[in-house]
């Protein structure tokens, strides 16, 4: 894969999973963690979650907001974007060759 | 990650509590961008021993990668800081081989002969003690303002810990003192109008002198590192930084040659035992070297803290 994710070693799930969620719209911390819970089934623990919130903000992937009440919400940037893009388009081959080769279509 | 969730009013409160522990445990630097979200985080996560354990493995991370922090001018503050501690030390262990250098002229009558007959004796002490000072007074004169904003942050964030620490070399100042004037009491003659420490216990006077420079300076050094400096003072304290470590090299070269001379020229009349002129040859290059590498990497930090605020 050449789309960084490499980089980001243990993180890398995770780090999916947080772009994932802020493509949906900017979050905070907690709405992040309730999101991917939602749509994954996946429950991110705190430390690994600002493990990740780290690494993608140093990769300028995602951007931190303004504080609002002690919570600050993170936005995908254009970077995160194309870069989660890239990632889904590896996965999808991935899918279509599990499907093509387990015959499940 | 996992599949499964408690709710938080199942959590017990000790573990919430714990977790908030372990925030603690993150670097300064890393609490100060992110420690009051992921605080709030915690009011509304159901905390699990899965969540503590998570917490710790951050921790490591967090200190083993402080460089990913994306407030690159923190970040650097942090290292120039770290650097100016290191050079601090590196001063005190200079010290440690300076002072007894220093004091080969202590016998007049002694040093006077040797000099006459070798005057580059005297011109390596007279280098060596003006480049110690010199040292001494970069470190003061960067050192001073860094402890008293660290000190004016402590009070202001009431930081306790920081300032046990900042008192901590007053508080040893005070109780060796006291133990020698105590001890000039017991033992000591008149040497003229002044009291003198006897012979005997001078040693012991000169090691607890040793060990409470040291632990003077661990404590000043565990104070800034732990309180939060803007950068341009950091700057400010580098270049005075950078004149002690300058005028450590200069030492470092004329103690050493110093110990050389002695060691050929004047063995009989000045000469120690050699193991410590070796030992304290071994402390000059330490301590200059330590210097040179803490300066290298605070002005790698400075340069790239240019760089973020000028981009």
């Amino acid at each position: 894969m050449r789309t960084g994710f490499s980089d980001l070693g243990r993180f890398s799930d995770v780090s999916l999973l947080i772009l994932l969620s802020l493509a949906g719209g900017d979050k905070h911390g907690y709405a992040i963690i309730e999101d991917i819970m939602r749509f994954s089934g996946t429950k991110v623990e705190p430390g690994s979650l600002y493990g990740a919130l780290v690494r993608l903000e140093q990769k300028g992937w995602i951007e931190a907001l303004p504080v609002e009440d002690r919570r600050r919400p993170y936005r995908l940037t254009p970077a995160g974007a194309a870069s989660l893009r890239q990632q889904v388009a590896t996965l999808q081959q991935i899918v279509a060759t599990g499907v093509e080769r387990l015959a499940l279509a | 990650m996992q599949s499964q969730r408690p709710t938080k009013r199942h959590q017990p409160p000790w573990l919430s509590a714990l977790a908030r522990r372990l925030l603690r445990l993150y670097p300064r630097v890393w609490r100060d961008r992110y420690g009051d979200e992921l605080d709030a985080l915690l009011d509304e996560y159901p905390v699990t021993l899965w969540t503590l354990l998570d917490l710790l493995l951050g921790v490591f991370d967090a200190r083993l990668h402080i460089n990913l922090l994306p407030g690159r001018l923190t970040s650097m503050t942090h290292r120039i800081r770290t650097s100016e501690i290191a050079i601090f030390v590196a001063f005190v262990l200079f010290c440690v081989a300076w002072f007894p250098l220093h004091f080969v002229s202590d016998t007049p009558s002694l040093w006077q002969s040797a000099t006459q007959a070798h005057p580059e004796l005297g011109v390596a002490l007279t280098t060596l003690n003006l480049a110690g000072m010199l040292a001494l007074l970069a470190v003061l004169v960067g050192g001073i303002p860094l402890l008293l904003a660290a000190f004016g942050r402590a009070v202001a964030d009431r930081r306790w810990d920081v300032l046990l620490l900042l008192a901590i070399p007053a508080l040893v100042a005070l109780v060796y003192v006291g133990i020698t004037i105590a001890s000039v009491a017991a033992f000591g003659a008149l040497q003229g109008p002044f009291p003198m420490t006897p012979p005997a216990i001078r040693p012991w006077l000169a090691l607890g002198a040793l060990v409470a420079a040291s632990g003077s300076t661990v404590a000043l050094a565990f104070a800034i590192g732990r309180s939060e400096l803007g950068l341009r003072m950091a700057r400010f304290a580098l270049i005075a930084a950078g004149m002690a470590t300058i005028s450590m090299g200069v030492g470092m070269l004329a103690g050493v040659s110093l110990i050389a001379l002695i060691s050929v020229e004047a063995q009989e009349q000045l000469g120690v035992w050699p193991p410590i002129e070796a030992a304290l040859t071994l402390v000059l290059l330490g301590a200059t070297t330590l210097a040179d590498l803490a300066l290298w990497r605070g002005a790698q930090a400075a340069r790239s803290g240019i760089e973020a605020s000028s981009s």
